[in-house]
């Protein structure tokens, strides 16, 4: 047997013995990233879809990878992390919508976002352990309910659109979309979407 | 439909706060940042749900597909 294949099955074994069963909550997530991506097939969307198969992929192999013993050396503030999407936000609000500015900024935005939440890098308390009480599984409970009966309610809207073409379905994004299309709509937009990013950014902390 | 539809989205929305502020009466930890911060405690669901949080913005200011 040559050496590399013995280095190879050596790192396979190593890696292995390293790999962290993937718990029912990640499968959960696994599950909406790919019905997501089933939908926006559906939909005749394949960058889109591609986007959530990617990140289905990505979130299987990190559910496997264990977890790092310790916090990383340097994480972003949230002065920096406010003072980025503050830039990145008048950016936005002078884009056109849909144009190839606005998506090449909005694709940088999310690489940055992505690369950010792997490596767990805006955390606010990345060792601050993260509580399971019976109270936080009750908020989440209610909250998984709810937002499953959103989602339903949106799927049947959708499907019935694609059913009933000449009849008026209103998914969200149709009720949505002519506020975007304002001025003072787009700015409410693009707002929301940067707190709303930089709020998540910041959560997490240690099992 | 818009009437119902708008109606109904609305009623998820509120349903959310609602409950976030009767179960946060009853039990003193259980506020959302502490659910998310739980939540986004596991790198794998973090990413799930911070592209599920891009795609967002992609689908309403970016991608052709409005």
């Amino acid at each position: 047997m040559r050496s590399h294949e013995r280095s190879d099955r050596r790192r396979r074994r190593a890696d292995a013995d390293t790999a962290v069963r993937v718990g029912w909550p990640v499968w959960c997530w696994l599950f909406v990233l790919v019905a997501i991506g089933v939908v926006q097939i559906v939909r005749l969307q394949w960058f889109d879809a591609a986007v959530f198969f990617v990140a289905a992929f990505g979130a299987g192999v990190i559910g496997r990878r264990p977890a790092a013993a310790s916090a990383p050396a340097r994480t972003v503030s949230l002065l920096v992390l406010s003072t980025m999407s503050a830039v990145l936000g008048a950016v936005l609000c002078f884009l056109p919508r849909h144009s190839a500015a606005m998506q090449a900024i909005v694709i940088a935005a999310g690489a940055v976002a992505v690369w950010l939440a792997v490596f767990n890098r805006a955390v606010a308390h990345p060792d601050r352990s993260t509580g399971f009480g019976p109270g936080i599984r009750r908020l989440a409970l209610a909250w998984a309910v709810i937002v499953i009966i959103g989602c339903v309610w949106e799927l049947v809207q959708f499907i019935l659109g694609l059913l009933h073409p000449d009849a008026a379905w209103f998914a969200l994004s149709d009720l949505l979309n002519p506020l975007a299309a304002t001025v003072p709509g787009k700015i409410v937009l693009v707002v929301a979407w940067l707190a709303g990013g930089v709020w998540l950014l910041r959560r997490g902390g240690r099992r | 439909m818009i009437v119902i539809s708008t109606a109904a989205f609305l009623v998820c929305a509120a349903a959310v706060a609602v409950a976030g502020w009767l179960i946060g009466r009853r039990y003193a930890e259980a506020s959302t940042t502490a659910m998310f911060d739980r939540l986004m405690s596991d790198r794998a669901v973090r990413l799930a749900v911070v592209v599920i949080w891009w795609w967002l913005g992609w689908h309403f200011l970016a991608g052709q597909t409005l």
